[in-house]
């Protein structure tokens, strides 16, 4: 049980519930109190490994809940969470990314504008979302929305669910460095309240590119990273397969990013993680992001851009001095 | 025997004298090397150059004081390796913190911040911790400050895996620092030299006013290895390269090294010249 990731923890609930199940059909048919005995029994003991396991996830475990074949992706959470969401396309200029939905939404009495990545279910959705992956088009058009948010006076708020940017020919054609470059330009001073969500994969600049926020939150079992740890990994060890050496080195757990100052809260998820309740995930999510939301909408633009602008200056770790490193050698 | 009848020994040759261009092989004095800036004049491959070098080529003569070297990396995550290349960039001659260079100095008699790039400090192949972060913001906010145009160099693998996270950060931090610079309408030129690629290209570097890149530099969000794994198509045969931006209109020009003095001057004197 030390040794198995999430992944394969849940293969083996998978059969231990089979064998509870049919325990109980047996002490059904048969009035064995035996066997509904030991049903009981084993129900209580699946619970209590459930606990164990969650209790000490790895970094690594972290990165495969968040990559969860079932994990909720951003129109998961719309579903559960938006009276009305209106979807907007195009970023005016040269298509519309399925990588990234964004549009007018209706959420615990507010009007928003919400953008967020959104990674596919079946292999056709998949390819037509490009795996989560943004190309240019898509940091455009997000640009586009959060600026028109801005125009009307509508926080902006954004899911963040990515392995990276697209780093294909077409996309480096277009200008992928540059898009995300004037994403987080221009919404390090967008006049309007804003809060990102990192809900699954925070994977690099390209999840930056929609995270620069007055206030970032994290799923509980969601990661938020420089460098894939399969990439970290193929650089540090040459070698892709160990990328949970590589999680845990680069510390990329919402627990790490809070532990380091660099996001505000974490959201709980349901025991198990968030694809086994998302009704639960999503009533959490909205409970935190509007106590933000409400926040950040007492302020003043001004001192909402002046404490946006003090938290971009004061990121990183440094020493106000030289000692450490010149001592030491 | 006469001595000039013997066959006399090969010629010393003095270290050094000779240097071999990464380009085409050919060997180049190096006095003529070094006052060419380090460009081939045969291919006209341009070698990387040191953050020093590349002050000498640009700035007035003694203009340059630098700042920003009183602060230090913290290795927050504890990271393998990280605290020997710290250590090492720390003992180097130039007794700097950090890759990027930092400093007041004057271009054509005008006063400008520069933020230069050196890529081999540390072996850390100037990426962006947090101390490269602050050393941006801080020349930033002097320009700001003193009105002062910031011009930057930029040679860099990107964020500095090393320092997780707290490196991503660095790219938000140095594009608001751009942001404020904009807004107060202070001139920013960037230049792109061999390599510019990840985080930086992906932040600060693609935010120029103007944005100038040496020939044949490396210019591109996604490392090498990154990009051959994920070439689905046939690859453009100056893929990657300042070429390939220029091309796609994400760059003001390719500028030969002997150039970009004169280049950063004309730029700045139509930013800054009186209006009437």
């Amino acid at each position: 049980m030390e040794d198995m990731t999430i992944i394969e923890f849940e293969t083996f609930l998978v059969e231990l519930d089979k064998n509870i199940t049919k325990l109980k059909t047996v002490a059904a048919r048969e009035g064995d109190t035996s066997a509904s005995n030991e049903a009981k029994q084993l129900s209580k003991e699946r619970s209590q490994l459930v606990e164990k396991f969650f209790r000490k996830l790895t970094a690594w475990d972290k990165v495969l809940l968040a990559r969860h074949k079932d994990r909720p992706y951003t129109l998961d959470y719309v579903a559960a969470l938006c009276d009305d969401f209106l979807e907007l396309h195009g970023d005016r200029a040269f298509g519309d990314d399925g990588a990234v939905v964004g549009g007018f939404a209706r959420m615990s009495g507010r009007s928003l504008m919400l953008i967020g990545q959104q990674k596919g279910r079946d292999l056709k959705e998949r390819q037509r979302r490009n795996f989560g992956y943004m190309k240019p088009e898509g940091y455009r058009k997000a640009l586009r929305l959060m600026e028109m948010a801005e125009r009307f006076s509508r926080p902006v708020l954004t899911f963040i669910d990515t392995p990276g940017a697209d780093p294909n020919v077409p996309s480096e054609q277009r200008g992928i460095s540059e898009a995300i470059a004037r994403n987080l330009r221009e919404m390090s001073v967008l006049k309007t309240p804003t809060v990102a969500v990192v809900v699954g994969e925070g994977g690099s600049g390209g999840a930056l590119g929609l995270a620069v926020a007055d206030r970032v939150l994290m799923l509980e079992h969601s990661f938020y990273s420089v460098i894939a740890p399969e990439g970290c990994a193929s650089i540090l060890y040459r070698d892709t397969t160990r990328g949970a050496d590589a999680a845990k080195a680069m510390r990329v757990t919402a627990q790490d990013a809070l532990e380091l100052g660099l996001i505000d809260e974490i959201i709980t998820e349901p025991l198990g993680g968030a694809h086994l309740d998302i009704t639960t995930t999503a009533e959490n999510l909205e409970k935190v992001v509007s106590k933000h939301i409400d926040a950040l909408t007492e302020l003043s633009i001004d001192d909402l851009l002046e404490q946006r602008g003090k938290r971009l200056r004061a990121l990183g770790k440094f020493e106000n001095s030289v000692g450490r490193w010149r001592t030491a050698g | 025997m006469p001595d000039w009848f013997k066959r006399s020994k090969s010629p010393e040759v003095p270290e050094g004298a000779f240097v071999k261009c990464t380009g085409c092989n050919a060997i180049l004095v190096t006095k003529d090397f070094e006052r060419d800036n380090k460009v081939c004049p045969r291919c006209g491959f341009h070698h990387p150059l040191s953050a020093n070098e590349r002050i000498a080529m640009l700035a007035d003569e003694e203009s340059f004081i630098e700042f920003g070297n009183d602060i230090s990396a913290t290795d927050p995550l504890n990271f393998p390796g990280y605290a020997q290349k710290l250590t090492a960039g720390h003992a180097d001659e130039t007794g700097r913190n950090d890759g990027l260079v930092t400093g007041r100095a004057s271009i054509s008699a005008r006063p400008v911040v520069v933020a230069i790039s050196d890529f081999q400090w540390g072996r850390l192949a100037g990426t962006m911790g947090s101390v490269f972060g602050e050393k941006f913001a801080i020349a930033a906010d002097v320009a700001l400050a003193e009105n002062r145009p910031l011009i930057t160099f930029c040679a860099s693998g990107g964020a500095r895996m090393q320092e997780g996270l707290v490196s991503l950060m660095q790219m938000a931090k140095t594009s608001h620092a751009v942001a404020k610079l904009r807004d107060a309408k202070i001139p920013y030129i960037v230049v792109l030299t061999h390599p510019s690629t990840g985080g930086a290209v992906a932040s600060y570097a693609s935010l120029g006013d103007v944005i100038f890149a040496e020939p044949g530099a490396t210019v591109a969000l996604s490392g090498e290895r990154v990009a051959a794994q994920a070439q689905t198509q046939k690859v453009p045969a100056n893929y990657r390269t300042a070429e390939f931006a220029l091309e796609h209109g994400m760059i003001d020009r390719v500028v030969h090294r002997r150039d970009i003095q004169s280049y950063i001057t004309r730029t700045l004197l139509f930013m800054q010249s009186p209006t009437k």
